[in-house]
């Protein structure tokens, strides 16, 4: 993209971090928390097959 | 400045980063999920016992419209981005690009960057080298490495 000047202007790719969608103060709906509490189901039975797996190589 | 974008996680984010997901609400709430991801997830790590998990997550998801299944259009135009990148054709961006004789092995990541990019999502991949792949031929997709994602 070029300035007024006509000079090249690098344009930067956003940075996105967890922090931006880290607010506690949300209350949500039904239909969302319900759809986070399968996430939360979801990611915990990942961490559980990732400890037997980690438990399996020790 | 306003965040406009959602992140989508790659299958390997998710895995390498669920206790942190699981942490927080806002984000869960605030990700999307690829049917590519979702297919990975559920046909290579888990079993028969958090199947229905699996089978729950995948319906809210998309009863919110927020599962992003590739398209037939989606499908042609990544096996077109498969075939530029396997004789390094020109792309728009980025003039010629080094030929990769195995870019078909990045099907999957391919789907994944293009439900992305299509969806108003970037993506969150610990295989970013990968990912930037695709980026010749998909003008302003963002890829952001898991590690720097979820540095706290």
């Amino acid at each position: 993209m070029k300035n007024g000047n006509g000079k090249i202007q690098k344009v930067k790719t956003p940075k996105y971090s967890i922090k931006d969608y880290q607010d506690d103060n949300v209350v949500f709906d039904k239909n969302t928390q319900a759809r986070i509490d399968a996430t939360i189901a979801v990611m915990k039975a990942i961490g559980k097959q990732k400890q037997s797996l980690n438990n399996g190589k020790n | 400045m306003a965040k406009t974008k959602f992140p989508l996680f790659d299958t390997n984010a998710i895995i390498e980063y669920s206790s942190i997901i699981e942490s927080s609400k806002s984000l869960s709430d605030k990700m999307r999920l690829s049917m590519v991801v979702y297919y990975e997830l559920t046909a290579t790590t888990i079993d028969n016992s958090t199947l229905k998990f699996y089978d729950r997550w995948l319906k809210l998801f998309d009863k919110d419209g927020l599962l992003f299944t590739p398209t037939m259009t989606d499908w042609y135009e990544t096996s077109k981005l498969i075939r530029r990148l396997r004789f390094g054709e020109k792309s728009a961006s980025h003039g010629k690009t080094p030929k990769m004789p195995n870019a078909q092995k990045l099907q999957n990541d391919a789907l994944i960057a293009r439900t992305a990019w299509t969806n108003d999502c970037f993506v969150v991949t610990t295989d970013v080298d990968d990912f930037e792949h695709f980026q010749p031929f998909m003008k302003n997709l963002i890829i952001i490495s898991a590690e720097d994602f979820f540095r706290q």
